[in-house]
C-alpha cells in the first residue's frame, strides 16, 4: 500500500459563503415585492418566498429536486397566509405578544426549510427542522416587534394597516430572517451543532435588547422633539455663573474653590489608603503567590463582595455611619472603591509574572512574606504605581459623584445649586469639574509613560 | 556537614507521576557530582528533593535533618544552608543584581530588617563579596534583566553563594548557554566546589562537559538510579544503559 493514493483523499466540500445566498435572495425579494404591491395577498407571496427560498437552496446545491420546490411553495402559502391573516386582522398596535402569534407563520414556513435542508444534506438530524422552525420565527418576530417598537414603522400603529403594507413588513421580514435563518441552517458543512451555543446565545441577547430598548422607551422621535428645546436649555446653563452669596444677605463670592480642594483631599486619602490596603490583599488574592487555597478563597470572596457593591452605595452607608456631608464618609467610600479595584488588578498581574524568582527565593529558605516582597512585589512594582495614579484619577470623578449622597465635596455643593435650579451657577462648577479632571488626566496619562 | 542520604526516596507528584522511585545513595561532603539523563528522567527532581521542593517521600537526610516530614521552619533552615542555581537562572529581573545577589540572605537576616529592607552591612558584604567570586561586582548596581545570559548565570551562582551554603544544586546551568559561558560557568562551580568545600551537584544533559568537569556521576533513568560511579568508568555502553541509545553529537556540547 502506498502512503498517498490520491484515489483514497477525501477532500472536503468547499462549504458555502454568505454572499452565495446574496444574488438569489435578491432576487426573491424583488419579485415578491414588485407581485405583492401589485395587490395580492397572503398565499401568492407565500409561494414566491417558497420559490424565492428554493433558487437559494438550488444555487447553493442543496437541493435540485423538485419535491423540495413543492415542499417549500406549500409552506410558504400556509405560513404567509396565516401571518397576513393576523396583522390583517389584529385591533390594537402591534405589540410583543401579536409578533409573536404573526411569527407562528414564519414558524411554519422555517419548519418546511428545515424539512428540506434535513432531507438532502446527511448527517442532519430532525432536529434541524425545529431549529429551522425557531430560527425563521424568532427572526420575525424580533423584526417586527423591533420595527414596530423603536418607532420605524409607527405610523402602522397609529392606523389599520393596508394590504400593501403590509406586503412591504413581509418583504422586509423575509430580508432580516431570510439572511440569519441561511446563516443558521444552510451553513451546511460545518456541523450545526458546534453553531447552536453561539446561535442560541446570540439569539438570547439580541431578544434581551430588542425588550431593554422598548422597556426604556427609546424612541429616536423623542430625541428630534427634545432637540428642538436645546437653545431654551442653553439659555439656563449659559452663560456661567462664578459667584454668588455664600448665604441670604451675603456679597457674592466664588463659592466653588474650597469643596473642590476638600473633593480633592477625599481622593487622595481614599486612593492612598485604599492602594495601601489593597497590596496584601492582592497576592493573597493570586493563586501565585497566596500563602494556601484557604487564604486564597477567602481573599478572593471578600474582594468579590466590596467589588459588588456600587461607590454610590458606599458613600450612602458611609455617610449614614459618620454624618451626613461628612467628607470623611467620601474618603471612607473611596477606600472601598480604591481597594476593590487596585486589589483586582493588581492579583490579575500577580497572576502573570514568572514564578522563577519565587523559586528561587523559596530556594533560599525565605518565608513566605519575603518571597512576596523580594521575588514577586519587584515584578508588579511599575503596574502597582501606573494603576495608583489611575485609580486616583478615578478617585477623583467618582467622589464628585459621592458628593452627591451626602458624602462632602464639590459633589454636595453641585447637587445644592442643581437643588436650587441655579443652572448658570451649576455650569460654572461642571466646567471646573471638567477642567480639573483633565488636568488630572493628563498629569497622570504622563507620568503613567515616565514609569514604562 | 555537607552530606546527603537519600534512604529509599520517592517523588510523586500530585497528578501521580511519580518522577523518582525508590532511590538510596549517600554524597559526602564536599563532592562534586553530576547528574544526567534523559529530559523527564527525574534530574530536576531529585536535586528538588533534597531542599524539599516536591513532595518526597522515604527519607532524605540533609546534613543530619530530615527533609520528609519536616515543618515550615524546619525546611526553611535546611534550604538557608542549601543554594540553587537554576536554566532559567530565575532572576528577578528588574531589581538590582545587588538585590538579586541579597536575596541569598532573607534566611540569614532578622524578618522585620529584610521587611523594611534595612539590611545589616555585614550581609550587604557577603552580597558582594559572593559577586566578586563570580567576577560580576562591577555590575552589582545595575538592573539584572541588563545583563547577558552568562552574566545573568553568575549572577545566580552568587546568589547562591551569598547564603554561604554547604551545598549547591544547580539544575542545567548551563543549558541557555553558548559554549563558551559553559565552560565558563562549570569553570566557577569546579573552583567553588575545590576553594570552599561546597558539596555540588548539578544536572547536565552534556556527556563531555559531565566527564570534563565531574567526579562522580550519577545516571537517572525513569526516576531510577541506573548508574551510580567514577566518571573515568563511563563508557558507551554506561551510556547507552543511561539514555536507552548511543550517544549523538545532540548530547555533546563540543560537537555543536
Amino acid at each position: 500500500m502506498t502512503l498517498f493514493d490520491p484515489e483514497t483523499q477525501v477532500r472536503p466540500v468547499e462549504p458555502p459563503r454568505a454572499v452565495h445566498y446574496l444574488l438569489p435572495l435578491a432576487v426573491g425579494i424583488i419579485a415578491t415585492g414588485v407581485v405583492s404591491w401589485a395587490g395580492p395577498v397572503g398565499p401568492l407571496w407565500g409561494a414566491l418566498v417558497g420559490l424565492a427560498t428554493f433558487g437559494v437552496l438550488f444555487w447553493i446545491d442543496v437541493t435540485k429536486h423538485w419535491i423540495d420546490a413543492v415542499v417549500l411553495v406549500v409552506g410558504g402559502i400556509l405560513g404567509l397566509s396565516f401571518f397576513d391573516w393576523v396583522l390583517a386582522a389584529r385591533t390594537g398596535p402591534i405589540d410583543f405578544k401579536l409578533s409573536l402569534v404573526a411569527a407562528i407563520g414564519w414558524l411554519i414556513y422555517g419548519a418546511a426549510t428545515g424539512f428540506v435542508v434535513y432531507r438532502n444534506r446527511p448527517g442532519y438530524r430532525p432536529t434541524i427542522i425545529g431549529y429551522q422552525a425557531l430560527a425563521w420565527g424568532g427572526g420575525a418576530t424580533l423584526a417586527l416587534f423591533t420595527a414596530t417598537s423603536m418607532g420605524v414603522l409607527a405610523p402602522l400603529n397609529a392606523r389599520q394597516i393596508g394590504n400593501g403594507e403590509i406586503q412591504a413588513l413581509t418583504v422586509g421580514l423575509f430580508v432580516v430572517t431570510g439572511l440569519s435563518a441561511a446563516a443558521v441552517g444552510l451553513g451546511a458543512n460545518l456541523s450545526l451543532a458546534t453553531r447552536l451555543p453561539s446561535l442560541f446565545a446570540g439569539g438570547v441577547v439580541l431578544v434581551l435588547t430588542v425588550m431593554a430598548y422598548n422597556e426604556i422607551q427609546f424612541s429616536t422621535a423623542a430625541i428630534a422633539t427634545q432637540m428642538t428645546r436645546i437653545g431654551e436649555i442653553a439659555d439656563d446653563f449659559w452663560p456661567p455663573v462664578w459667584k454668588w452669596p455664600k448665604s441670604l444677605g451675603q456679597p457674592d463670592t466664588f463659592n466653588i474653590i474650597q469643596p473642590f480642594i476638600e473633593t480633592f483631599q477625599i481622593a487622595i486619602v481614599g486612593a492612598v489608603t485604599g492602594n495601601l490596603l489593597a497590596l496584601p490583599l492582592a497576592f493573597y488574592a493570586s493563586r501565585m503567590t497566596s500563602p494556601s487555597n484557604v487564604a486564597y478563597r477567602i481573599a478572593k470572596g471578600f474582594l468579590n463582595v466590596v467589588r459588588t457593591i456600587p461607590d454610590l452605595v458606599w458613600g450612602i452607608f458611609f455617610a449614614t455611619a459618620v454624618g451626613f456631608g461628612n467628607p470623611f464618609a467620601g474618603a471612607l467610600a473611596m477606600i472601598m472603591f480604591s481597594l476593590s479595584i487596585m486589589a483586582k488588578l493588581l492579583s490579575e498581574t500577580v497572576d502573570s509574572i514568572s514564578i522563577g524568582p519565587l523559586e528561587a527565593a523559596r530556594a533560599s529558605g525565605a518565608t513566605h512574606t519575603q518571597v512576596i516582597e523580594y521575588a514577586a512585589f519587584p515584578q508588579v512594582k511599575p503596574n502597582y504605581v501606573a494603576y495608583s495614579l489611575y485609580i486616583f484619577e478615578l478617585n477623583i470623578r467618582a467622589s464628585v459623584v459621592i458628593g452627591f449622597v451626602g458624602a462632602g465635596g464639590i459633589g454636595r455643593l453641585l447637587n445644592e445649586r442643581r437643588n436650587f435650579f441655579q443652572w448658570d451657577q451649576v455650569m460654572a462648577i461642571v466646567i471646573v469639574i471638567f477642567v480639573s479632571v483633565l488636568l488630572i488626566e493628563w498629569l497622570s496619562i504622563w507620568a503613567r509613560r515616565k514609569l514604562v | 556537614m555537607g552530606f546527603i542520604e537519600f534512604t529509599n526516596t520517592s517523588v510523586t507528584y500530585p497528578g501521580g507521576l511519580v518522577a523518582l522511585r525508590d532511590v538510596t545513595l549517600t554524597i559526602d561532603e564536599g563532592e562534586f557530582v553530576v547528574v544526567v539523563g534523559l529530559s523527564g528522567a527525574g534530574k530536576s527532581t531529585m536535586l528538588r528533593a533534597i531542599n524539599g521542593l516536591v513532595p518526597v517521600s522515604g527519607s532524605v537526610l540533609v546534613d543530619g535533618r530530615e527533609v520528609v516530614g519536616a515543618s515550615q521552619s524546619e525546611l526553611r533552615a535546611i534550604r538557608s544552608d542549601v543554594g540553587m542555581i537554576f536554566q532559567t537562572f530565575n532572576l528577578v529581573n528588574r531589581s538590582r543584581v545587588v538585590n538579586n545577589a541579597l536575596m541569598g540572605r532573607l534566611s540569614k537576616v532578622p524578618r522585620w530588617r529584610s521587611l523594611l529592607g534595612l539590611w545589616p552591612a555585614e550581609d550587604k558584604e557577603i552580597a558582594l563579596q559572593s559577586l566578586e567570586r563570580v567576577d560580576i561586582v562591577e555590575k552589582a548596581y545595575i538592573r539584572a534583566s541588563d545583563l547577558s545570559g552568562g552574566q545573568q548565570q553568575r549572577v545566580g551562582i552568587a546568589r547562591a553563594l551569598a547564603q554561604e551554603p554547604k551545598i549547591i544544586l544547580a539544575d542545567e546551568p548551563v543549558a541557555s548557554l553558548d559554549p563558551v559561558t559553559s565552560h565558563m560557568v562549570m569553570r566557577d562551580l569546579q573552583r567553588i566546589n575545590q576553594e570552599l568545600g561546597i558539596t555540588t551537584l548539578i544536572n547536565l544533559h552534556f556527556l563531555d562537559l559531565a566527564r570534563q568537569y565531574g567526579r562522580r556521576l550519577i545516571g537517572l533513568n525513569d526516576g531510577v538510579v541506573v548508574f551510580d560511579g567514577d566518571i573515568a568508568d563511563v563508557n558507551d555502553e554506561v551510556f547507552r544503559g543511561i539514555y536507552g541509545r548511543a550517544i549523538t553529537p545532540d548530547d555533546l556540547l563540543n560537537e555543536k
